[in-house]
């Protein structure tokens, strides 16, 4: 598959899957109104959990809901839209090394994966996959600083990578260490750290929109800078690079 | 089996399901079981407004709500 054909792919597929994301938070929450208002209007309910044995009423469901809604599913949702948008750049940028592979031409390979090697291009895969999944070790910023050295995109901008940043920090402290905030935290969120030492973080509402219209923004902005650099006259075939 | 006729349920994006009386589970997976039906079945029962526990069965993106239904359909 041609690179732009590619890289449209990657685009359109992470865009629908950020808006699918979201619809379901929002289907989630209304269908969750919706049990409130039958609840409100009289409805009764009895939920058996036959793996827990928990038995729960109208009631009961109705308080736990809310923690559902602004927890559990606000927090899973973010958790999410970030796995979403980690899958579209490493998959840009590996689909960007494929077509450019001089920008790894200093890497080294030991001689036997070279021997067992189908060709060239099974060469070329593995090595760029080794170096995809290093670089997604690393923290944000030098995931950009190494899509900058590579494709010279211009974007994201400095502000954008730092709100993402405090975003991948909330994450993470969601996953890693029980959404409690502690060092590792501070240091990924760095200036845009929303909580101190000892915190939960928080993923309130307005919050989780405004970081799912980031990522939106910022797989159009760099899917379509990266389909513009095909296009200029100036782009050396060799390093995917523009003068 | 039961008075009530069993219909496979195919709405939504999750495969098609079957929502039955609590108390037939065990008799309906049996089916399933022997015939090589993939399923599974919800952990939750539910009764509203004091009417029976219902159960649900789902069979997965891949289960084929005709083949089940023909199935169902043979024995009750």
């Amino acid at each position: 598959m041609a690179l732009a054909d590619e890289i449209e792919r990657i685009r359109d597929r992470t865009l629908s899957a950020l808006d699918a994301s979201h619809d379901s938070f929002e289907d989630t929450k209304v269908a969750w109104r919706i049990v409130r208002n039958s609840i409100t209007a009289g409805e009764k309910f009895r939920l058996v959990n036959d793996a827990t044995g928990t038995t729960t009423t109208e009631v009961e469901l109705a308080a736990r809901s809310a923690g559902y809604v602004t927890l559990q599913l606000t927090e899973a949702t973010f958790q999410q839209f970030l796995a979403i948008f980690e899958a579209f750049f490493f998959d840009l940028l590996q689909a960007w090394l494929m077509a450019y592979p001089q920008n790894l031409g200093g890497k080294k390979l030991d001689f036997k994966a070279v021997l067992e090697a189908e060709d060239k291009e099974a060469l070329t895969r593995m090595v760029v996959a080794r170096e995809v999944n290093e670089l997604s070790y690393e923290r944000p910023a030098g995931w950009f600083v190494y899509l900058e050295t590579r494709a010279n995109l211009g974007l994201p901008s400095a502000e954008q990578i730092a709100r993402f940043a405090g975003a991948k920090a909330t994450r993470d402290a969601l996953v890693n260490s029980q959404g409690v905030v502690g060092s590792t935290y501070l240091a990924k969120a760095g200036p845009l750290a929303r909580f101190d030492r000892g915190d939960r973080v928080e993923v309130p509402e307005p919050y989780h929109r405004a970081i799912w219209e980031l990522l939106k923004e910022m797989v159009a902005s760099l899917s379509n800078a990266a389909l513009g650099k095909l296009g200029q006259p100036d782009l050396d075939p060799r390093s995917g690079r523009t003068a | 089996m039961t008075s009530e006729v069993l219909r496979v349920r195919r709405e939504g994006t999750a495969g098609p399901y079957l929502q039955l009386p609590a108390s037939q589970r065990k008799e309906v997976c049996a089916i399933f079981d022997r015939h090589g039906v993939y399923y599974w079945v919800d952990e939750i029962i539910l009764s509203i407004n004091d009417g029976p526990y219902m159960a649900a069965i789902n069979f997965g993106l891949k289960g084929d709500p005709r083949a089940i239904q023909l199935l169902l359909d043979g024995v009750q």
